[in-house]
């Protein structure tokens, strides 16, 4: 990898794992920084030649929002399915083509389809009953009520929250991926939270 | 600007808390947005007992700024809430790269041939077009009577047999009314085929060697002396191209010796040729 130019390789070589466990707000800048100037794309582009070492750059920059959006649907279960998106991403890599979204848009897409196939297998395997509580292992009480309201919302709207608030994109680029304008998704974002605003009420 | 235009504005930083509220008080957006008619009934009961107790004329002002200002509070708390869980840190530990690296299966690198699917794309589209047209011209009669050409000269190839037109053997030379010669339109008018179907001093030039010397044929045709006179002159010249050797003694119906090779008919020339679904049969 030395030999290879890119003017963003270094701002994300910074990104160590010291780092990203504990996010600044500047560190997190310097990420928006690194997504716009392609850097991502170049860690890609690398990664599909095989390059393991760039496709652990990606890991360690998009794991965390993977994990947050996997805890969300599945708690505990979580981490299995992070390591089975990123696996899933590694082998069908050559098939992602940069579009001008973010990559984990793309690691969105297959996260979406690995925790709909986990809680299937769990769904055949243990009673729905018993979800909550692989939920409670990980997250507190308020957590739990929070997530399972977010369960309820109507797809259109989950989405816009899941890629919003755990996913870290913008309104632009969740606009971008679910094919609509802004608008439309800073509309379905508070309709969404007043509506979770009117879950949690109730159950209060 | 809508309520959402305001929320956007707040989310953004340009509002703060108090000027959203105000801004959404000023104009009463609550009211016509759908998702706050939640709103409206949490504004009924909060009026319910003052009414009651006569003192709506005072409280409605502030209940409606309440509620307003209520709904609107935990709507940014959620919001806020969400943020935070979104941004608060993920314990990581390299070893989880680690393990996942080596679970990892090697990838054969991408600079194929092909490009990686993008010129992989246009050739297998390009091939599927010309197999398509081929397909599609191979029924037309012209067509497949040319492939069949070519494929008599595959066979040749693939047999070592010697090239059509070049080497003749007695055996492929005949006469007229001969049998196995094929005259189309006699100089007579007659549409008979004077020479027969049959091929008895050949078998077809496929390399075994097996002619018939003495076969069956028919040297008379199925002639139809009276039947309509055809105007049009004959296209097959008449007089055989090649002097017929002298050891050829006699008429074909007569036993000869067996021909050394097989007799291949040359391209163009009807006499004996297999017909389409015979080659087809045999390919």
């Amino acid at each position: 990898m030395s030999a290879r130019k890119g003017p963003a390789l270094s701002l994300v070589k910074f990104q160590d794992a010291a780092n990203i466990s504990g996010l600044q707000p500047d560190i997190q800048v310097t990420i928006g920084d690194v997504r716009s100037l392609d850097a991502v794309a170049r860690l890609v582009e690398w990664a599909k030649d095989g390059d393991k070492d760039a496709f652990g750059q990606i890991f360690r920059l998009h794991r965390d929002a993977i994990l947050r959006f996997a805890r969300l649907r599945l708690g505990a279960e979580a981490d299995d399915v992070v390591s089975e998106v990123f696996t899933r991403a590694w082998i069908t890599l050559n098939r992602y083509e940069y579009t001008g979204l973010p990559f984990v848009a793309w690691l969105y897409g297959i996260a979406r389809h690995v925790v709909a196939d986990e809680l299937t297998r769990q769904s055949r395997t243990q009673p729905k009953a018993d979800l909550p509580e692989s939920l409670s292992r990980w997250a507190e009480d308020d957590r739990i009520d929070l997530f399972e309201a977010i369960e309820k919302l109507p797809t259109e709207q989950r989405q816009v929250i899941e890629m919003k608030y755990f996913m870290g994109m913008r309104n632009a680029e969740v606009a971008d991926v679910l094919n609509t304008s802004v608008n439309a998704v800073n509309g379905r974002q508070w309709r969404a939270l007043a509506a979770l605003r009117d879950q949690l009420g109730e159950q209060s | 600007m809508s309520l959402h235009d305001d929320l956007a504005s707040w989310e953004a930083g340009e509002l703060s808390r108090e000027e959203l509220f105000a801004s959404c008080v000023a104009s009463d957006k609550n009211l016509a947005e759908p998702w706050e008619k939640n709103l409206e009934k949490n504004l009924e009961n909060n009026l319910a007992e003052p009414w009651e107790k006569n003192l709506e004329n005072n409280l409605v002002p502030s209940a409606d700024k309440d509620a307003i200002r209520l709904a609107l509070t935990k709507m940014l708390d959620l919001h806020e809430r969400l943020t935070e869980i979104g941004n608060e840190p993920v314990p990581y530990h390299e070893a989880d790269w680690e393990q996942l690296r080596a679970s990892l299966p090697d990838r054969l690198q991408r600079r194929r041939i092909f490009g990686g699917g993008r010129l992989a794309r246009p050739l297998i589209a390009a091939s599927m077009v010309v197999g398509l047209t081929a397909g599609a011209a191979a029924a037309s009669p012209t067509v497949r009577e040319h492939m069949v050409s070519i494929w008599h000269g595959i066979q040749h190839l693939a047999t070592s047999d010697p090239i059509p037109g070049e080497r003749q053997t007695p055996a492929t030379v005949t006469s007229p009314g001969a049998p196995g010669h094929q005259v189309n339109g006699g100089p007579d008018g007659t549409t008979g085929n004077s020479g027969g179907q049959g091929d008895p001093g050949a078998n077809h030039g496929h390399g075994n060697g097996t002619a018939n010397p003495g076969g069956t044929a028919n040297p008379g045709g199925p002639a139809n002396p009276g039947g309509p006179a055809n105007p049009v002159p004959p296209t097959v010249p008449v007089p055989p191209t090649v002097p017929v050797p002298p050891t050829d003694p006699g008429p074909p119906t007569v036993p000869g010796p067996p021909p050394t090779e097989t007799a291949i008919p040359k391209r163009g020339d009807n006499t004996g040729r297999p017909s389409t679904s015979q080659v087809l049969s045999r390919a």
